[in-house]
């Protein structure tokens, strides 16, 4: 098959399995109850928004950094940002402040993007070059992890387990305060990511030649991974530090579309809002009555899509 | 030093004599040592915009890393990019000239091959395609013929000699110098971060003395028996 068939066919695909998703996640509750209006209209409906926008922005968040760190393991949380955000909603949680829900959010993305942007400064002269940013982002992400043992050692037994309830990830939603507050980082994240698709591409062929090409690089990764931090940040504050779609999804459609950003971009929206929204359909039936958090279910697909990967390239080789 | 329009300058050295270094001096790459010396028709290089100076001046690195997932024609594509928005789609225009390029650089069988799975070779040849699909008139290649084979090495020179012919200004580092034949019209020897010698072929590679002094007594350069050009070998010893 030619790869504009297969694009045209990946994109049919995905659209209808996000139509299909959407209309599951509108019928589909733990605890087997049929939808009615107010059901639908303030639970399902702005569950299933918040699946659609959060898995948009982690898909096209990993699929922008690993252009930009030339890294196909590259994900939203090598920066730092998921430990960033563990800290403040560890810090929060573990002080007991009574604060609006809204301010809730606001504090896990200002903890991501706080660890984002510690991650570029403590890099130094070594942002030039993709490993020592990679470098900087493992070192943010230990200082983080361990704030967060500390943290999690000095709470009291309830607050530990909202802290580690919390790590797990929540789409789980009444009304539409969490879309709304994601809405402006998708939308800021996703406007500079899909104008700067060609200099994406212009990564993946070194600094040497992209800076040859006209593009400044070292302004363009600090723009890129400030709208990644923004795309990844913001998800991370409305639901929690979800992992695997910024790595599975840009594989994935990476193998079946080519590693063109002007088409791999706008898929890997699209399959990061599939994945979720059937992930999401997945989590509340799997378990039910329960609900399996979003976060545990994604792991456990994640390491066997890896095993996959591995067996496959081993059988190749 | 000057490199005239319709030149080739092959650049020659010893490992570590700043071949590659001067060339990315000249482009003025962050972390080099910017070269306020460098000018382009009497222009400082390092005061022209970014995006002007990609279409005037071309660059080929040493070693590129491959973008996996790229077809060998989107690698040359991606050549385009000082010619167009960052987000646009390739025009038809834009196609045709990439084409064009790897035809002519021999590859054009490899157009539709993912560049992740073609031989390094044949990488070199696609990235020197997006190079000349960049459409500048002065050309910069950190030896573009290595990882090539005998044939592919003395047709790339020939390559680079018509292109010269039609104007353009090609600076290119080596080791070979042999493959080059009669291809080059100038040669920059250098010698731990220095100029050793600048001038026609004959003038530098006809000095025995001077090219004991830079390699050390092991080689030995001779005219080319089969053409134009000079070949180096090692010097028969005792």
């Amino acid at each position: 098959m030619s790869q504009r068939k297969r694009i045209s066919s990946l994109s049919r695909v995905l659209i209808i399995l996000l139509a299909a998703g959407i209309a599951l996640s509108l019928i589909t509750g733990p605890a087997g109850i049929r939808a009615s209006g107010r059901i639908l209209i303030d639970l399902r409906m702005p569950r299933v928004l918040l699946a659609i926008v959060a898995g948009a922005s982690l898909s096209v968040s990993g699929c922008v950094l690993q252009a930009v760190l030339r890294n196909p393991l590259a994900t939203p949380y090598t920066l730092g940002i998921s430990a960033g955000a563990g800290v403040t909603a560890g810090v929060l949680i573990l002080s007991g402040a009574v604060i609006p829900v809204f301010l809730v959010y606001l504090s896990g993305a200002a903890g991501a993007l706080a660890a984002g942007c510690l991650t570029w400064f403590i890099a130094g002269r070594s942002r030039r070059d993709p490993s020592g940013l990679i470098l900087a982002g493992v070192t943010v992400n230990l200082l983080g992890a361990s704030f967060l043992l500390l943290i999690e050692y000095m709470s009291p037994a309830s607050r530990l387990v909202e802290i580690v309830r919390w790590m797990m990830g929540d789409l789980a939603v009444a009304g539409y305060g969490r879309v709304l507050f994601l809405l402006p980082f998708f939308a800021a994240g996703i406007t500079v990511a899909f104008m700067r698709t060609g200099t994406l591409n212009q990564f993946l062929t070194g600094t040497e030649m992209a800076e040859s090409r006209g593009v400044n690089t070292l302004r363009e990764r600090f723009i890129l991974l400030l709208a990644a931090a923004l795309l990844a940040g913001g998800t991370v504050g409305a639901v929690g530090p979800v992992g695997f779609i910024g790595l599975i999804v840009p594989h994935a459609v990476r193998r079946l579309a080519g590693g063109d950003y002007r088409r791999l971009l706008p898929l890997s929206a699209l399959g990061g809002a599939v994945l979720l929204v059937w992930s999401d359909v997945v989590s509340r039936v799997v378990v039910s009555p329960a609900e399996l958090p979003i976060g545990v279910l994604l792991s456990l697909l994640g390491g066997p899509f890896f095993l996959y990967l591995l067996l496959r390239r081993n059988e190749r080789d | 030093m000057t490199v005239p329009p319709g030149c080739v300058t092959a650049v020659i050295g010893p490992n570590g004599s700043g071949k590659s270094t001067l060339l990315k001096g000249i482009m003025g790459f962050p972390g080099t040592v910017s070269n306020p010396g460098a000018f382009l028709d009497s222009r400082p290089l390092g005061t022209i915009e970014r995006r002007e100076r990609a279409a005037l001046v071309g660059y080929l690195p040493q070693f590129p890393p491959v973008p996996h997932g790229l077809t060998g024609l989107e690698t040359v594509l991606l050549g385009r990019h000082p010619h167009r928005d960052p987000w646009s789609a390739d025009s038809p225009s834009d196609r045709a000239a990439a084409m064009e390029a790897l035809e002519l650089v021999g590859a054009g069988k490899l157009a539709d091959q993912q560049v992740n799975r073609i031989s390094g070779g044949e990488f070199r040849l696609v990235n020197l395609a997006g190079v000349l699909a960049q459409e500048t008139p002065v050309i910069l290649l950190d030896e573009p013929a290595s990882s090539l084979d005998y044939g592919h090495a003395a047709e790339l020179w020939e390559i680079l000699s018509r292109l010269a012919a039609g104007g353009r200004t090609i600076v290119a580092t080596t080791h070979r110098i042999g493959m080059a034949g009669g291809s080059i019209q100038q040669i920059l020897l250098l010698s731990e971060g220095r100029p050793a010698g600048f001038g026609s072929p004959d003038s530098i590679l006809s000095r025995g003395d001077l090219m004991a002094e830079v390699y050390g007594s092991g080689i030995t350069v001779v005219r080319n028996p089969a053409g134009k050009g000079w070949v180096v070998c090692p010097r028969e010893r005792g």
